[in-house]
């Protein structure tokens, strides 16, 4: 994966140059989430000192993964204190697609999405070291749908990061609340969120007078940004290399934009 | 940093063009093409040439009216506007552009954008759609239009769509309309939309959201940024290894 390659390598002479040696610590996190016990994984570069802006990353249907750690390791790298969150409790990965729609099913509808997400950013904000006004969510696909939730919920939150994310409603109550900006990262031709769902999207986040910007990827389908999902777009889901990284640094930019300060000061 | 207005033959016409760079730098850099909103090559235009120039770019900004005509509003910028004609004639014109900023030494022929706002938003598409050597292509709430039978292959430049999600100039369908033709001629694109209406980055046209167009400070923000990401892209990595 040569792409992967240069996201390193471009994350690791940012830090070599900006903060000498960094240093990636990595830890699993218990935390109370109602009445299960959730499994998060937490990264920081405990070489920069000071107050850090908290950034939480929610997983795919799959559960945490290999691939949702290495994205907090990513953020980790960027000066940010990551915690993956653990949506499905005990660390639960699944092992089949049947399994993941089980899982995901099981929190989706109703409020657990939403109380689930709310658990994981208090126990990212009590930690040492964040500042708990300069806070993000990302997630993808399953977690694209739990970030926005969590910002309709009207989290205290600077902004939320969806990629290639179910795209939910905002309900009325949720209308004035919105406190979250908000980024969607598309794939135009995700054959799970059509154009129509696309629109009613955007259309609930304008009548919720949200912040919200919307991007579409040309051929993009579902998951792109993860390498584990094959290159075969006739399936629905696939990676997309360049739009993997145009919507990171999209992200990297938006990030720019609502902490202000740069990350690790 | 160093101004100069330069005469380029365009057909029959003579146009005048707002050519800026940083001449502190040295050595070949990429060239980026502004073209004008409905106001002709003026000073908002020459704002954007002038910032570009200041993130190291040899900018030229087109005048595509020719013999620098420039609009004081609405109502003369219509005549304008229809006087340039169909999309071959905006599609030459650019062109001549292209090709005066090509031919300036400092500029690497290999790193050349062009970004366009409103009309030149329109233009620029239009420039990638006629397969000219471009990196990439900006429209900032441009005209949206479809590549014609004759494009569908020939797409080079890589292309990045800001919208204004309200604009009524441009509406849903419009927008779909355009994407589906960029599909259809594989280019490489990439769309975003903020939620504002017409003319979002341009200070001028004041703040009155009703009237269709309006300055919004975020979104001018955000897509410059876009911008300069999509450059970082183009320009990093040589566009013919």
């Amino acid at each position: 994966m040569n792409g992967w390659r240069a996201v390193w390598m471009v994350a690791m002479a940012a830090l070599l140059a900006g903060r000498g040696e960094a240093k990636i610590v990595e830890q699993t996190l218990t935390y109370p989430m109602g009445d299960v016990t959730a499994r998060g994984f937490l990264a920081r570069d405990d070489a920069v000192t000071g107050a850090q802006p908290g950034v939480l990353v929610v997983h795919e249907w799959w559960g945490l993964n290999d691939y949702t750690k290495r994205r907090a390791r990513q953020l980790a790298a960027l000066g940010y204190v990551a915690l993956a969150a653990d949506m499905y409790g005990d660390g639960k990965v699944a092992a089949t697609p049947q399994e993941a729609g089980q899982l995901a099913g099981a929190v989706r509808g109703g409020t657990l999405l939403r109380t689930r997400a709310a658990a994981a950013l208090a126990t990212l904000r009590a930690q040492p070291g964040v500042d708990p006004h300069r806070m993000a969510a990302i997630g993808y696909c399953f977690g694209g749908t739990t970030v926005l939730e969590l910002a309709y919920s009207g989290a205290d939150l600077a902004g939320v990061v969806s990629f290639h994310g179910g795209l939910t409603v905002p309900g009325e109550q949720d209308m004035g609340r919105i406190k979250a900006k908000i980024l969607i990262c598309h794939g135009d031709a995700d054959p799970h969120v059509t154009p129509a769902v696309v629109r009613a999207c955007l259309d609930g986040l304008t009548r919720a007078k949200a912040d919200w910007q919307f991007i579409a990827y040309a051929g993009a389908v579902h998951a792109f940004t993860n390498p584990d999902s094959g290159n075969d777009p006739s399936r629905g889901v696939a990676y997309n290399e360049a739009a993997d990284h145009r919507s990171w640094k999209a992200m990297s930019d938006f990030f720019g934009e609502i902490f202000a300060t740069p990350a690790g000061g | 940093m160093t101004e100069q207005t330069v005469a380029y033959a365009m057909g029959d016409v003579t146009a005048r063009g707002f050519l800026v760079r940083d001449e502190a730098l040295s050595g070949p850099r990429p060239g980026v093409l502004v073209v004008h909103d409905a106001f002709g090559c003026a000073d908002y235009a020459k704002s954007r040439a002038r910032q570009l120039a200041g993130l190291g770019f040899v900018a030229l900004a087109a005048d595509m009216f020719g013999e620098g005509k420039v609009a004081a509003n609405f109502e003369e910028a219509r005549p304008l506007i229809a006087g340039v004609g169909g999309p071959e004639v905006i599609r030459t014109r650019a062109a001549a552009a292209l090709a005066r900023l090509r031919a300036e030494p400092d500029v690497d022929p290999d790193r050349i954008a062009a970004i366009g706002y409103c009309f030149g938003g329109r233009t620029v598409l239009e420039l990638a759609y006629s397969g000219a050597e471009l990196a990439g292509v900006v429209s900032f709430h441009g005209g949206l239009t479809v590549p014609g039978d004759e494009d569908l292959t020939r797409i080079k430049a890589k292309i990045l769509i800001c919208h204004g999600d309200a604009d009524p100039h441009v509406p849903p369908a419009a927008v779909r309309a355009c994407l589906d033709g960029l599909v259809r001629a594989g280019a490489d694109w990439q769309f975003v939309a903020y939620n504002v209406v017409h003319g979002f980055t341009h200070p001028g046209v004041g703040d009155d959201i009703s009237r269709g167009v309006a300055y919004d400070a975020a979104a001018d923000r955000r897509s410059w940024q876009a911008m300069r990401s999509f450059f970082d892209e183009l320009f990093t990595a040589p566009t013919h290894p």
